[in-house]
């Protein structure tokens, strides 16, 4: 049995890998089910990246590919504690204590729910990368079975060998979360106060946000804020979301079946035209080297 | 979520001695046990009537009494109170209104609140930062009342609960009253204090707007966390799946 070698460069495989990943777009949108109620929308892009052929074994590395958070929104809704003015005692007696209190003006008839909008584009950046290995699959066409080999070449209908890459590993690194996501905490507090006190005029909003000065308290225990916001962060699109899971998974099954690498006719066309001349392949194997990608065609 | 709280109850900042509000209240104490009638008038016109019964079966020492009519309405039966400590407090949660409030013992009247006596109380709870002017024409004097706008690392909020007693004889000695907004003021009428009336006279610096506001977000941001000085490609987080 007669082999030919295709050998593809990590050059090629750099084109490749760009038409495959520019054609990737995924949106999600859901709730967290975490310590408060958070919904999300999300859609995810892939650019750049390169491709790091290694041998021993044989793995496919596709390095640092970009990804593209557009857009990255996030709703939150917080159960603000009931918010009162006086209740304070107005007449106290030895040993009865206070015998006359003020009655407490509550702001809101019910305990509110208030959501906060934050939009997190461009805030994140990170990178995909994985290492796979190179799978062999024979696509029968069954509407050729009626079909000789000449006229499938005809009807450009014939069975053909895939190559697809199947991941070992994926990661998914967060490389920077801007500097500006204190302003997200702002945007937290501007929301919040204007949530629970729009209408009102600002010495309003201060006066009553000073009378429930622990409202910073509120929104960290609410949100479980620790001291390190990028944690949170990450955790809340990591963790509650499950974001980070779910854009790995997606990217490895789309990697996997969405496109083969390369493929190849079968009867193969080693003389095309009119009277084409096909060659049979009985089997295809691949190969990784550090330089190349080898695909053996066995005739 | 209903908002209670509107625009203009907060921005409702004059009072009078029979302007019964969420933000004013008076308090009368009841002399002794015993089943009284009670009369509320609203703008003159009668709109409530009911009994208050004093007696020591009755645990609760104070009622807070809403003159809001549906509240009234809605009081089931008569109102009931300790007999030995008996404190009536009227109010009004929906709006500024000028209330009269008659009680009578069988026929005749033992309290009206449009001539308070030695032991019943006006408090008010000022929320708008700035001077106010309290006259009163049957003291013939004057004084400020001073509410400061809160800073949040001077003002601490246990400050304003400690409440400011003012009577006929403190009126008359001190020319102003600091405090803080949502500190209790205790005015006890009697002792020629029969009326008074309170001004907004003075606004606060309207720079100061928002001071409380951007305050609490530069605590938000100072407790936590921000990294400035990562090295490029220093990955913070990474998620992972092995096959």
């Amino acid at each position: 049995m007669a082999t030919i070698q295709l050998a593809v460069s990590e050059n090629s495989m750099n084109k490749v890998l760009d038409n495959l990943i520019n054609n990737f777009h995924i949106t999600k949108s859901g709730s967290s089910t975490g310590n408060f109620r958070a919904s999300y929308n999300v859609g995810i892009r892939l650019t750049g990246g390169s491709v790091d052929l290694k041998n021993d074994p044989d793995e496919i590395v596709l390095k640092e590919i970009d990804v593209n958070w557009d857009p990255l929104n996030v709703t939150l809704e917080i159960d603000i504690p009931e918010i009162c003015l006086g209740g304070f005692c107005i007449f106290w007696l030895p040993f009865l204590g206070c015998v006359a209190r003020a009655p407490k003006i509550c702001l809101f008839s019910a305990n509110p729910d208030i959501s906060i909008p934050l939009n997190l584009d461009g805030l994140i950046t990170s990178e995909i990368s994985g290492g796979f290995n190179a799978i062999i699959r024979y696509k029968d066409e069954p509407s050729n079975n009626s079909l000789n080999p000449y006229q499938a070449y005809a009807a450009n209908n014939m069975d053909k060998w895939q190559v697809f890459l199947n991941s070992r590993w994926l990661d998914l690194d967060i490389i920077d979360i801007s500097d500006t996501v204190g302003n997200l905490l702002d945007n937290i507090v501007d929301n919040l106060i204007n949530g629970i006190f729009g209408g009102l005029p600002g010495w309003a909003k201060d006066i009553l946000s000073w009378s429930l000065h622990e409202i910073n308290d509120i929104i960290r225990g609410i949100l479980d804020i620790g001291d390190d916001i990028d944690e949170w962060l990450s955790d809340l699109l990591g963790v509650n979301f499950g974001l980070f899971d779910f854009i790995l998974q997606e990217v490895g099954n789309y990697i996997a079946n969405s496109y083969p690498l390369y493929e190849i006719s079968n009867p193969f066309p080693i003389i095309p035209g009119a009277n084409p001349v096909l060659l049979p392949i009985n089997s295809i194997r691949t190969d990784v080297t550090n330089d190349e990608f080898v695909i053996n065609v066995d005739i | 979520m209903n908002t209670i709280l509107n625009r203009n109850l907060l921005e409702n900042t004059n009072f009078s001695s029979n302007t019964l509000s969420p933000f004013s209240f008076l308090v009368h104490p009841l002399a002794k046990p015993g089943t009284y009638g009670i009369e509320i008038y609203e703008n003159n016109n009668l709109i409530h009537t009911n009994q208050i019964i004093s007696s020591n079966e009755n645990k609760e020492t104070s009622l807070n009494i809403d003159l809001y009519l549906p509240s009234l309405r809605a009081q089931k039966g008569s109102f009931k109170i300790n007999g030995d400590h008996a404190y009536l407090l009227f109010y009004n949660s929906q709006s500024f209104s000028k209330n009269r409030v008659i009680i009578k013992d069988k026929d005749s009247v033992v309290y009206d609140s449009i001539s308070p006596v030695k032991g019943d109380l006006f408090v008010l709870n000022l929320l708008k930062p700035g001077e106010y002017t309290l006259n009163s024409n049957s003291l013939k004097t004057s004084m400020k009342l001073n509410v400061q706008y809160p800073d949040l690392k001077r003002d601490k909020l246990s400050d304003a609960m400690t409440r400011i007693n003012l009577n006929s004889h403190s009126i008359k000695a001190i020319d102003s009253q600091s405090l803080l907004p949502n500190q209790g003021v205790i005015i006890q009428l009697g002792d020629g204090l029969k009326d008074f009336n309170i001004e907004y006279t003075k606004s606060y610096d309207k720079k100061l707007e928002n001071s409380v506001v951007n305050e609490l977000k530069r605590m938000a941001r100072s407790g936590i966390k921000v990294p400035t000085d990562r090295s490029k490609k220093q990955i913070i987080k990474k998620f992972s799946i092995r096959k």
